[in-house]
């Protein structure tokens, strides 16, 4: 028995218990979503001990798959090599933390993770759920245990996380050394709870509509609440995967436009939309109609992001690569997407429109709300259409094209964008002032800061001209939002509003700004001196340490300013797999961020540097902080907002 | 039903699966040889080859990327393709020749370059096959990984180490990753794409597909029946009437 166990690498121990615990969530979520569409069919009472037990059922599922990815952590954890998974991402000598961020730096373990974030955060909304509505309650529930039913089907017929491992292996490969960072153990997790998140808003919408319950007030608060939070959670895992792209040189900058990277922001785009039709519905009708449209659409695209990073139809450097994931996920999108067409266009026969829609361009609360949904809706779709491009090239013009959108599109289209918008947060701000005194005063001094921002940038700065425009916009609104705050708010609903538009705002400053890099790349001999702006770079010494079998090697740079100066250490990490990685060194300043990579050492002693001036990165990191905890901050205030 | 019948189950489940899956099939060769111009000036300092063998083909993308010592002077390289390939792409067809006659690629490089690549995609016939390659003599290359995919391929080397890691590049990543590093010139490279037999035990997705079909029936049964149930009771209540 032992011999055809191993040469047939029969599951046993972990591996059996996992595919189980995957096969007995397969088999309850299916029971609760086909039971809880039944419960339609069945007497009142009936239909409730159905539902009732369906939900029972669903929280055991629930359960099951935390237990499984447990699991997974503990084969990852205890070296279990006979696990596949394990082989490929760990190491007996790779460190603890890394061992468990290991779990999720492959693709099967990664979306075992995110069916386990999904399954969790369904589960508690369900068991939070208030509402006696029969109807609603089993098609939400149905809806739900489906969605959580393709995930499933994905974890057990095609991604597998608990497959025997081919070979019997003493130690596995070890990770990936770009995949050695303390923010790629935070940021996945942080990235799939937040895509998760708009699992709850795109039910709600579904089971709203599809029940007749079409009144967007009775769901608003939920819808606002799990918005908000996938926004808050999508966030972080945006900004802490754009921190570790900053400090890996493999990636390319805190942000490259790469496909994977497009795709978890336009989720992120859609739902924030989806958040101002929401405050929209407070001042005008047509905005449940935007609402419905666009609350659900952050879920499907989300699975879209799933499917650029696993399927392999465009190349990034942050894919899993060509995967049998493709038409499976494919089918599962093009489900989803369905019942969202069926939700709209049930949706659009429902609420009354206005026959007549106001004018665009007057300057009230709704039109400005309007005008930015437009606009965010426009952003997402230019980002969508650019990143597909490729593949909408391909298919016109066959599979040796190669149709490639720069970086300069994205930066000229999006900057021109975020402007707009910085100038609509301005707007939307002054709106509040009723009486006419207040408003002049507020639009001269919002003017002001803005001319004399734009005056100052262009003076004393040699930055392209969007960047002044940037610049005047973002203090105009900056001085509008700030009094506004200072002088006129007392919800803790609206504050938190406003903390995260001033961090949209310095991020527009940022993100302009940090465009103008100065960039040298040169070679240096030791105590040889270079000047990069006002800073001086002398090679001081060639460094080796070796910590843990790790080899590290690389220049020690002295960076001088007037009479300041700092050592930084570029370096190179040869691991003991012979795999290598290599490690800039950065020191972050008010206004500037100076960062350093060995790119190699000549025959002559001489070491290849590249050394970049950064500016305003540290008021990108602070922006996102902002916006976060602005983003945070409103969750709890949902209800207190609608009274 | 005690543990021993479980693990009989499975290992019988599997084996038949596996006798269904298990053959072999070898493909192909290595790769194009390059053929450097000025040998003691030019190294490779690395080789990328992603491999990815079906049935009848096996395709190979290459990224030759070659280290100028001798800075100051342009330089040539050149590149033989393996006879019956066929050239699909260059990623940079501009400046690379392609020779059909002989087919071989061509590009001229600048002088201040400190290294430069040649990518290049070909594909050839799937000859059951084991490929052989050396280096020429002359030269030596820093650094091979060799990236391989298709339907459970696996590569076997003497001289190529297995390290299966998700090794990151410009390009796709690829799950099976081999590497090899300082090959002296003329060392011989032993390749054999083989397929392992497929050992994935099937039993949780056919429980689960059965398990399904199994609830759905128990859904309409139960529907079948309280509308049943419902139509007696109506017509009761009319006899009662």
């Amino acid at each position: 028995m032992k011999i055809f166990q191993k040469v047939l690498q029969v599951p046993t121990g972990i591996n059996l218990l996992g595919q189980g615990f995957l096969a007995a969530v397969f088999l309850l979520f299916s029971f609760t979503a086909v039971f809880s569409l039944a419960a339609l069919k069945l007497d009142i009472e009936k239909a409730n001990k159905v539902l009732f037990l369906s939900r029972r059922v669903m929280l055991v599922a629930v359960g099951l798959s935390a237990a499984a990815l447990f699991l997974l952590t503990v084969a990852f954890l205890t070296d279990d090599f006979s696990t596949a998974v394990v082989g490929l991402y760990s190491s007996v000598a790779l460190p603890f933390f890394y061992k468990l961020s290991a779990v999720w730096a492959g693709s099967a373990g990664s979306l075992l993770l995110w069916s386990v974030a999904l399954f969790i955060l369904f589960g508690l909304w369900l068991t939070n759920i208030q509402t006696d509505d029969l109807k609603f309650n089993a098609i939400a529930l149905s809806i739900g245990s489906a969605v959580c039913l393709g995930f499933c089907s994905l974890l057990v017929f095609v991604e597998k996380p608990f497959a025997c491992s081919p070979v019997t292996i003493d130690d596995g490969a070890g990770l990936n050394p770009l995949l050695q960072n303390f923010w790629n153990v935070i940021h996945p997790p942080l990235l799939f709870v937040g895509y998760s998140a708009f699992l709850i808003p795109f039910v709600i919408v579904s089971a709203s509509i599809l029940a007749g319950r079409t009144r967007l007030s009775e769901m608003s608060a939920q819808l606002r609440r799990w918005l908000l939070f996938g926004i808050c959670f999508l966030s972080l895992g945006i900004v802490t995967g754009a921190r570790w792209s900053y400090i890996e040189l493999g990636w390319g900058g805190y942000w490259a436009w790469d496909p994977v990277e497009n795709a978890s922001l336009l989720p992120w785009l859609l739902a924030v939309a989806a958040l101002h039709s929401l405050v929209g519905t407070h001042y005008a009708e047509r905005f449940k109609l935007w609402t419905v449209v666009l609350a659900p659409l952050p879920f499907i695209l989300c699975l879209v992001a799933t499917f650029i990073t696993r399927s392999g139809i465009l190349a990034s450097v942050h894919s899993f690569g060509p995967n049998v994931i493709f038409s499976a996920l494919l089918i599962f999108i093009a489900c989803c997407f369905l019942l969202w067409l069926i939700c709209v266009i049930r949706a659009a026969g429902s609420f009354s429109i206005s026959p007549s829609p106001p004018s665009l361009f007057s300057l009230d609360k709704s039109r400005i709300l309007l005008w930015t949904n437009i606009i965010l809706v426009l952003t997402a779709a230019v980002i969508g259409t650019a990143t597909f491009w490729p593949v909408i090239g391909r298919l016109i013009a066959g599979s040796n094209s190669h149709f490639t959108l720069t970086r300069s599109f994205y930066d000229r289209v999006i900057s021109v964008l975020g402007i707009l918008l910085a100038f609509l947060v301005g707007l939307a701000s002054r709106t509040d002032f009723r009486k006419r005194s207040s408003f002049v005063l507020q639009l001269l001094s919002c003017c002001a800061a803005g001319l004399i921002c734009f005056g100052l940038v262009r003076s004393f700065t040699r930055i392209a001209p969007v960047a002044w425009l940037a610049c005047g916009i973002c203090a105009f609104s900056f001085v509008a939002v700030l009094t506004r705050l200072v002088l006129k708010l007392k919800n803790a609903g609206k504050i938190a509003g406003q903390i995260a538009h001033l961090g949209l705002l310095l991020l527009v400053v940022a993100v302009c700004f940090s465009s103008n890099e100065q960039t040298i790349q040169t070679l240096l001999a030791k105590h040889e001196t270079i000047s990069l702006g006002k800073y001086e770079l002398t090679c001081d010494s060639f460094v080796h340490k070796s910590l843990d079998g790790i080899t590290k090697a690389g220049p020690k740079i002295i960076v001088r300013k007037n009479n300041w100066q700092r050592e930084l250490w570029p370096h190179n990490n040869l691991y003991p797999n012979g795999q290598s990685s290599a490690e800039v060194a950065v020191h972050s300043g008010i206004f500037e961020d100076i960062y350093l990579s060995f790119d190699g050492l000549t025959q002559d002693g001489r070491v290849q540097i590249t050394a970049k001036l950064k500016p305003l990165m540290l008021w990108l990191w602070f922006a996102a902080i902002l916006i976060i905890t602005g983003s945070a901050l409103a969750i709890p205030t949902g209800k207190k907002a609608k009274k | 039903m005690n543990g021993n019948y479980h693990i009989s189950f499975f290992t019988f489940f599997t084996f038949y699966l596996s006798l269904l899956t298990f053959h072999f099939f070898s493909s192909a060769i290595f790769a194009a040889e390059p053929n450097v111009v000025s040998a003691d000036t030019i190294k490779i300092k690395m080789l990328h080859i992603f491999i990815q063998a079906d049935v009848n083909d096996v395709r190979f993308d290459n990224i030759w990327v070659f280290e100028n010592r001798k800075r100051g002077e342009p330089w040539d390289v050149s590149i033989d393709l393996p006879d019956r390939a066929v050239l699909l792409s260059l990623d940079e067809p501009n400046e690379t020749e392609f020779l059909a006659d002989s087919l071989s690629l061509r590009k001229r490089i600048a002088a201040d370059s400190i290294i430069d690549s040649v990518g290049f995609s070909f594909v050839l016939p799937n000859q059951d096959g084991l490929c052989r390659t050396s280096m020429k003599p002359g030269y030596q290359v820093s650094s091979v990984v060799v990236s391989v995919s298709g339907p459970a391929s696996q590569l076997i080397s003497n001289v190529l180490k297995l390290t299966s890691d998700v090794f990151m590049t410009s390009r796709d990543r690829l799950p099976r990753i081999y590497t090899a590093g300082n090959l002296a010139p003329e060392e011989k490279i032993k390749i054999n794409l083989s397929r392992l037999p497929h050992r994935d035990c099937k039993l949780p997705q056919v429980l689960c597909a059965a398990g399904l079909a199994l609830i759905v029936m128990a859904a309409l049964f139960t529907i079948y029946c309280n509308k049943a149930e419902t139509n007696k009771s109506c017509s009761n209540e009319t006899t009662l009437k």
